[in-house]
């Protein structure tokens, strides 16, 4: 079963008729964890739930030349540079993110969690939590978001 | 290596335009004045860069004999320069004995100049004259005055561009010179001194028969043949015997031959024969190779070199990688050694974008190397990279990039839209073109099973159609799941899209490593670049045979020409111009056996 999920905090402004509001993630297969009002490319929705099916993660490019540089603070690029090594890392959107539920998913949103209280920036932190996890991720271009 | 070229880019000059390919087609910069921040500064021409204090690199275009102050300085600065190029064998014989000289393809717009069906209004044959003559009378002027005395000089009718000529002049825009040549049945070159010249070259492009002088810039290199009529530099009466012989002859004029023979001038090697004759500066700074020791083991650089303008560019990767990465060693599968590779991967040169030995890559490479980083060959290497072999050896399967976003090329839809076959098999898997572009230039990558698997599904999804291989690529990925890395284009960044002072270190000069010169109607395969392909080509096999077929079917980078029944057979848009260039012979197989103009026509509709 596929669903919505929308993020602590995220607005419920972006309605799929398709699918169910899902109160638990764990009650489904795969999960979009929305967070805001998005205006989502509807008709690619299914094809990466399709995917989904051998993929565990897939997240969203952020605007294409935005790098882990660009938001790092001083005191974070240290840290961030001894395990990610290079700041021109893209940075992907931590307020579209598709799951399949399994595992991994479950390790990357509890490490998501776990960073977001170490920097400023969310997507840094999903970031740094996929760099640990390593899911087999799929990177949608940025366009899906109209 | 970052090359200045020191010019004064203004107007539609010669120069200015040859400075301006450099620039495009070699990713150097340009400008008035020299930059401390390069390699090389490149003095365009050699009266260039008098009062530079530094090494430096100078064209030689032609010796002004008749100018006794310009002759010094050509002789200073032949003295100075730390490499010398010229247009013409004549020139390189004197520079010579200065040290490092090369020769550099002139170049000429094909597209531009080319034969026109323009049918002659007048009764006398029409002549032209054409170019700036200058204070030294070298354009020779002062014999066309000469031959104004003479019963012959009525026997024609005289046009002439350019300025200073003693007939009716008539000035063209750059834009419309192909017109001036294109209204002549003679074009006579009155020279004393030239480096080319070109406006014979243009000429010859637009199916002009020439009257060129012996002794002068490069027409001696060019063959004899019936439509170029040669007389004695600067010699009167040999000029007039000259006119009278074109008199004698038939107005109808072979054309196609005359425009054959300026196949070479053209820009791709104007800007590789410019990368070898720079290469070999490079070639002689030994200090950024490493003591075998030293070299990493368990990882490496892995490139794909076939054909001239490939090789030109590994050669330069290679030397940029060894000078930011002197420890990564590198591998280039080719069909010989380049000679300053680490490992020569042999692998048969099987299709025209040396894609399959690309594909390979997880088999071919070298069996110690754990990690590998995967560059197209036109890629240079100007930073230290090696971060993309930190996030493999941190446990990520692939690093790879997206493509670029310029022109909707990061989603898959946009190869749709140009290749309807792609389209067709990509939906089929895919669902939708909406995915990500996987860029296949740049890529790193660890061994494992994971890996393998995707890379063996992608050689089986590329030989489905045997052309690009982006869109084979991603439908072998999705099925196949890796633990990939995708990083933006400063990884990536190609000198067309990208903003290359904001590069990570990996600038793609893309498009210089092709051995065809474009994919677009006006853009033709010529004749030289299918001399290319070896004959032994089109039956090489794998193991299933595959490549009888693929051989002809990634000719000119597309499906060009297609199998039908035993026959080969041109198809699509530009197939009618493949005809016309007779490319059957350079293959061997009947291209133009159509069984009737019906046929023929359906097979175009098709497509």
């Amino acid at each position: 079963m596929e669903a919505i999920y929308y993020i602590k905090n995220g607005k419920e402004t972006t309605y799929f008729d398709r699918y169910p509001v899902a109160k638990d993630i764990s009650d489904f297969d795969k999960i979009l964890l929305l967070g805001g009002a998005l205006n989502v490319d509807i008709d690619f929705i299914p094809h990466i739930f399709r995917w989904l099916d051998v993929w565990e993660v897939a997240v969203v490019f952020h605007n294409y030349n935005f790098k882990l540089a660009d938001v790092a603070s001083k005191r974070d690029r240290e840290k961030i540079e001894s395990s990610i090594y290079d700041l021109r890392v893209p940075l992907y959107r931590d307020d579209i993110i598709f799951i399949q539920n399994c595992e991994n998913s479950k390790l990357l949103l509890a490490e998501y969690e776990k960073e977001k209280e170490n920097y400023n920036s969310s997507m840094v932190a999903l970031l740094k939590a996929i760099w640990k996890i390593k899911p087999l991720i799929l990177y949608l271009p940025k366009e899906i978001l109209k | 290596m970052k090359v200045h070229v020191v010019c004064r880019v203004t107007g539609t000059r010669v120069l200015a335009r040859q400075a301006l390919d450099l620039v495009k087609f070699c990713g150097w910069s340009v400008g008035q004045f020299p930059r401390d921040d390069v390699d090389y500064n490149y003095a365009f021409p050699y009266m260039e860069l008098r009062q530079f204090g530094k090494p430096f690199v100078a064209l030689f275009t032609h010796r002004e004999d008749c100018v006794p102050d310009k002759v010094k300085i050509w002789e200073s600065q032949a003295k100075r320069a730390i490499l010398r190029t010229t247009y013409c064998q004549k020139y390189k014989k004197q520079l010579e004995n200065y040290g490092l000289t090369r020769v550099v393809t002139s170049a000429i717009d094909r597209n531009k100049f080319t034969i026109s069906r323009v049918v002659s209004k007048s009764d006398k044959p029409i002549v032209g004259l054409s170019g700036f003559t200058y204070k030294g009378g070298r354009k020779g002027e002062n014999l066309i005055a000469q031959l104004q005395k003479h019963p012959i000089f009525n026997e024609f009718e005289w046009r002439a561009s350019g300025r200073g000529w003693p007939v009716t002049l008539t000035s063209y825009l750059w834009e419309d010179m192909q017109k001036f040549f294109q209204g002549l049945d003679l074009f006579l070159c009155s020279s004393l001194y030239e480096g080319v010249p070109y406006p014979v070259l243009e000429a010859m492009a637009c199916g002009v028969r020439c009257i060129i002088p012996r002794d002068v810039g490069l027409l001696d290199e060019l063959p004899d043949m019936v439509d170029l009529i040669r007389y004695e530099r600067g010699n009167l009466e040999s000029l007039i015997g000259a006119l009278d012989t074109t008199l004698k002859m038939s107005r109808v004029v072979n054309q196609e031959q005359l425009r054959a023979v300026t196949e070479r001038f053209e820009v791709a090697n104007w800007a590789n024969d410019h990368l070898n004759a720079f290469a070999l500066l490079e070639k002689n700074k030994k200090s950024y190779w490493v003591k075998k020791n030293d070299i990493e083991k368990d990882c490496g650089i892995y490139a794909v070199a076939y054909g001239s303008n490939a090789r030109t560019c590994a050669r330069r990767l290679i030397n940029s990688s060894k000078k930011f990465m002197p420890h990564i060693p590198i591998a280039l599968a080719s069909s010989e050694p380049l000679g300053i590779e680490d490992y020569h991967i042999s692998c048969p040169d099987l299709d025209l974008g040396g894609r399959y030995a690309k594909m390979k890559v997880c088999e071919l490479a070298p069996k110690q190397w754990k990690y590998i980083l995967y560059l197209d060959a036109d890629i240079e290497i100007v930073a230290d990279v090696s971060f993309l072999f930190k996030a493999v050896r941190d446990g990520w399967d692939i690093v790879a990039t997206k493509d670029t976003d310029t022109g909707g090329f990061n989603r898959i839809e946009k190869l749709f839209s140009r290749d309807s076959k792609e389209r067709e098999l990509g939906l089929a898997k895919l669902g939708t073109g909406k995915f990500t572009a996987i860029a296949g230039g740049v890529f790193c990558f660890q061994r494992n099973d994971r890996v393998k698997r995707f890379f063996d599904e992608w050689v089986k999804e590329w030989k489905v159609l045997g052309r690009r291989d982006q869109g084979a690529l991603l439908r072998a990925i999705m099925p196949n799941p890796v633990k990939i890395l995708m990083l933006g284009n400063q990884w990536n960044s190609f000198t067309r899209y990208f903003d290359i002072r904001k590069t990570a270190g990996i600038v793609h000069h893309q498009q210089q490593a092709r051995r065809w010169r474009g994919n677009y109607p006006d853009r033709l395969d010529s004749l030289h670049t299918i001399a290319q392909l070896e004959p032994r080509r089109i039956s090489d096999k794998d193991s299933d045979g595959f490549f009888e077929m693929l051989a002809i079917k990634t000719f000119a980078g597309g499906s060009q020409l297609v199998r039908r029944n035993t026959e080969f057979v041109a198809v699509g848009w530009y197939a009618q111009q493949l005809i016309n260039y007779k490319i059957a012979v350079c293959l061997g197989n009947k291209i133009d056996n159509f069984d009737s103009e019906k046929e023929r026509r359906q097979i175009f509709t098709e497509v």
